[in-house]
């Protein structure tokens, strides 16, 4: 009888933990009426398997903001805890899946806080803040006040990374839902700063663990 | 019908009860690896992993077939290539750039051939699996072309700039190569395989139809008299331009890859050998979703492509819904065609 199991839509994975055994983490989603609710899994039973799998979903929720909530209809019995969604219950699947694989980055145990909105910007030679102006919108600037073309590039980061809107000057962001999402934009900060790099890393990622003809290696 | 007896049905161009989904090549995944305990690089060196690994296919994903050999480096490691075999999420390869051949008189085939520990470990997985599954699901093995053993113990630039400036030679080469092929493919007949995949990777990109008539349709001839269960001839990119002069190998099938449409395929071999394939691997079963592998199922199905398959092995990062959409196609396909002959 087969052991796989029906998740939903597998949305990303990360397929070699260093911190547990080299073992394979996905996230699944489910949608439920068009909204979508999410599932870190295993297949593997090895020691400390499910240890792991509770703390990248408690990462989740500390560093995204995501909470717990009921598992889907028809999914009780397979999994009956352990499901995730965003407070405005909308998919932000892009930042997720980003978020997702940086958290598979810490250690088992690691504390888990919500980064802060603000980061030193070697670029800029300053602080850089992301302050919330309600409703969902960000203002990218430097911690007096400024905005510069730096500021404009990591509002930009946060346009690709985030799926947010840019308005107002190419220095405010906005995410579709008009929801605030701190803790995303904090955990992500480091990425927008560098989206080049973060594209380049996906891509690489991308190539792996496809078969190539030997006159393609 | 059982899935073997679809499989060799399909593969013999008889009626069968439905297209059968059969893997040519490797439906290994991560997430199946961890599922069954058997990961990269072991799953490639060990037989009893190699084969719990394999028998997903057909008990987690519900092909037809199952198909141990995942890699395509067990014979050039007994033929003594330097490998690099990698970790879990990764394929093993063979280092080209160093390469244990330059001359025809260089190249001498092991006494320890088939004994060594990456050609047991293949035929000790196939005993395995013919004894779980039987009669009930085709057990395929596959044994590597002299072409794609020319890259692997040549180097590739070495061995194509030999096939330009001296095909007599290149010829001696792949004739003296092709006895590795003949043995592993002998040895894995003996311990149970049903059928061989026999890839050789006269690919699109780099080796022209032409070249295909030259150097390998003989030999492929001669193969397909030599071994005696049904071969399936693996061969990467667009070959549409071979297909003519592949199916007239007296092979079971050819195993072709995406860049040729099912239904202009289908035309060109006319009948004369059956197609596995052909789902796009990078594209559709690894990026997208299982409503675009069923699209690409159906376009198969609708074509009268015998046997459904991953075009090539798929990447390790493959969702598991996405391979169960490839066998979950083929039976909604079969039940439309029923329904609409009913009514």
């Amino acid at each position: 009888m087969a052991q796989t199991l029906n998740l939903g839509r597998r949305i990303e994975l990360h397929s070699m933990d260093a911190h547990c055994q080299g073992v394979s983490l996905a996230l699944y989603r489910w949608e439920v009426g068009g909204r979508p609710r999410f599932l870190v899994h295993t297949y593997s039973s090895v020691q400390g398997a499910g240890e792991r799998v509770e703390f990248i979903q408690e990462a989740l929720q500390v560093t995204l903001g995501m909470q717990t909530t009921d598992a889907p209809p028809g999914a009780e019995r397979i999994s009956p805890q352990s499901w995730l969604q965003f407070p405005c219950r909308s998919d932000h699947l892009r930042a997720l899946k980003r978020s997702f694989l940086d958290v598979c980055k810490f250690e088992t145990g690691a504390p888990l806080v919500a980064k802060p909105l603000t980061v030193f910007d070697k670029k800029a030679d300053g602080e850089i803040e992301a302050l919330s102006r309600g409703s969902g919108l960000y203002e990218i600037r430097t911690v007096g006040g400024a905005v510069s073309r730096r500021t404009t590039v990591i509002a930009q980061g946060f346009a690709k990374l985030c799926e947010m809107k840019i308005i107002e000057d190419d220095h405010q962001v906005v995410f579709p839902c008009k929801t605030s999402h701190d803790a995303m934009v904090g955990m992500l900060m480091f990425r927008a700063q560098n989206v080049r790099g973060t594209v380049k890393e996906e891509e690489m990622s991308a190539t792996r663990g496809v078969l190539s003809a030997p006159s393609q290696q | 019908m059982t899935s073997r007896e679809r499989v060799l049905a399909a593969l013999s161009r008889e009626p069968v009860d439905r297209t059968p989904c059969c893997n040519p090549t490797s439906l290994a995944t991560v997430e199946l690896m961890d599922l069954v305990d058997a990961r990269f690089p072991d799953a490639n060196r060990k037989g009893e992993q190699m084969a719990r690994l394999a028998a997903t296919g057909h008990t987690e994903l519900g092909f037809d077939s199952v198909m141990p050999v995942f890699s395509i480096i067990q014979e050039s490691s007994a033929l003594g290539c330097r490998m690099q075999w990698e970790g879990k999420d990764n394929w093993p390869t063979v280092k080209m750039s160093e390469p244990i051949w330059r001359e025809p008189d260089d190249i001498s085939i092991p006494s320890n051939f088939l004994t060594h520990p990456d050609t047991q470990c293949v035929l000790e997985a196939i005993r395995i699996l013919k004894k779980e599954f039987g009669e009930e699901v085709a057990v395929i093995g596959k044994t590597m072309g002299p072409w794609s053993l020319g890259y692997h113990c040549f180097g590739v630039e070495p061995f194509l700039l030999m096939s330009h400036d001296d095909p007599g030679k290149t010829m001696v080469c792949l004739d003296k190569m092709k006895e590795s092929t003949i043995l592993f493919g002998q040895a894995q007949i003996e311990a149970g395989a049903d059928a061989l995949t026999l890839p050789d990777h006269a690919t699109g990109d780099l080796v022209s139809g032409e070249y295909y008539e030259r150097f390998l349709r003989e030999m492929h001839t001669e193969f397909a008299a030599m071994l005696s269960v049904p071969l399936i001839l693996h061969i990467c990119g667009r070959t549409v331009d071979r297909m003519d002069g592949i199916a007239r190998t007296g092979m079971a099938a050819f195993h072709f890859d995406s860049k040729n449409r099912p239904q202009e395929s289908m035309e060109v071999v006319d009948s004369r050998i059956a197609l596995v394939g052909n789902i796009n691997n990078p594209e559709t079963l690894f990026a997208r979703n299982p409503e675009e592998v069923r699209v690409e199922v159906r376009e198969n199905l609708d074509a009268g492509v015998q046997l459904i398959a991953p075009e090539c092995a798929i990447p390790l990062q493959t969702s598991i819904e996405n391979l169960k959409a490839i066998p979950e196609s083929v039976l909604e396909w079969h039940r439309e065609k029923a329904f609409s002959a009913e009514s």
